[in-house]
């Protein structure tokens, strides 16, 4: 562990500023990457992978027995040629900005990408939508869209069809408390609201399971923070109620494009 | 402050405001932003001090795992402290434009 906190602490040392520039940025990324990665396990891992990219294996043998989300050399393969000095034949450096441009190029950038756009179902469909839906065989009636409008419905219900941050009402649901007479209490307003996905829903491959290339490598980073998270969010799981928050639509999509989170406050 | 009357309404709210030094009962979290966050009137409620969100399982629904909320929280933090966020931006920002640059506009005209 010592030897990879040496490694993320030395400066780099380059003539080339603007080359040098690209370097710090790829520093910084993976010293923050293993600093903020979920505790233990996380952190441990992208230590390991920082390793692996250091000192690569000489064939691809040592993945055998890895799972295909989870593609980081075990440390008993690692730590060897790391103590006898085989680090990559290119300067320490250069492979860990190669580690953190893929990083950033294959992960961060799509995760991005898929966070702002992942869309909720309306939550009030059109009555085509109910209609069409009726007509359709019962073995064939629950479609990926059907999921998702339960999904949202549940996750309205929970945050009382409310933005979680603003407080803000359903425009629908202020209506209805409106025309029944009730007291709304003062101050409160209205938003167009959308169940966010806390991780994209775009990045699963829906019912069949099928994920798509481009974002195998996302997965693989996920994996790499938190083991086993795939299997939790694996089909229509990523439309469970424990994925996803009630948000103003502006709060939503600046939610998928990491301009803000959530932190735990410890109890 | 409570509306009633109906049977799908607003019972509790979800915003608890409390001091700084507040200790959170379970599955409370507090907003965090990011320096590139965007000035917009919503954003203004994740800047607000002392805001705190608890989740409750109401309806028998599950409140968001708080492992699934630790991993865009560990994301963003990386990207915004690494500086990396400007470049993911920027490429955003030119593929935004790209996109509109190539879209048919009604009249069936385009840029191209």
């Amino acid at each position: 562990m010592a030897y990879s906190r040496e490694l993320f602490r030395e400066p780099v040392s380059t003539t080339n500023a603007s080359v040098a520039d690209e370097l710090f940025r790829a520093d910084k990324l993976i010293r923050h990457l293993r600093d903020f990665a979920p505790p233990a396990t996380g952190r441990a891992n992208v230590v390991r992978q920082a390793l692996a990219h250091l000192c690569p294996a000489p064939t691809l043998s040592v993945l055998t027995e890895s799972d295909e989300f989870n593609p980081i050399p075990p440390l008993r393969d690692i730590l060897p040629r790391a103590r006898i000095g085989h680090v990559h034949p290119t300067p320490a450096f250069s492979a860990l900005e190669d580690f953190g441009r893929s990083l950033l190029e294959y992960f961060f950038v799509p995760l991005v990408a898929e966070g702002g756009k992942t869309s909720a179902p309306p939550l009030h469909a059109s009555p085509n939508f109910y209609t069409w839906r009726s007509r359709v065989p019962p073995d064939q009636a629950q479609t990926s869209s059907d999921h998702r409008i339960s999904a949202c419905a549940q996750c309205m219900q929970r945050d009382d069809s409310r933005c979680v941050i603003t407080g803000a009402l359903n425009p629908g649901v202020y209506d209805k408390l409106r025309r029944s007479g009730a007291t709304i209490p003062v101050g409160v307003m209205t938003a167009k609201l959308d169940a966010a996905h806390i991780i994209p829903h775009a990045l699963n491959g829906g019912k069949d399971c099928v994920i798509k290339e481009e974002n195998r490598f996302v997965w693989q980073v996920l994996e790499m923070f938190d083991p086993g998270v795939r299997l939790t969010l694996e089909g229509d799981k990523i439309d469970n109620p424990r994925n996803a928050l009630m948000l103003d639509c502006t709060l939503r999509l600046m939610f998928g494009q990491l301009k803000w989170w959530l932190e735990e406050v410890p109890i | 402050m409570v509306a009633r009357g109906s049977a799908d309404i607003v019972h509790i709210p979800l915003l608890i405001k409390r001091s700084s030094s507040y200790q959170g009962m379970e599955d409370t979290y507090q907003p965090r932003t990011a320096r590139s966050l965007p000035p917009s009137q919503a954003a203004n409620h994740l800047t607000e001090s002392g805001k705190y969100i608890t989740f409750v399982a109401r309806g028998g629904f599950e409140v968001p795992d708080p492992r699934l909320l630790r991993l865009p929280a560990a994301c963003a933090k990386i990207l915004d402290m690494s500086g990396a966020a400007d470049y993911v931006d920027r490429l955003h920002f030119d593929a935004e434009e790209l996109r509109q640059e190539h879209t048919l506009r009604e009249d069936g005209s385009s840029n191209l």
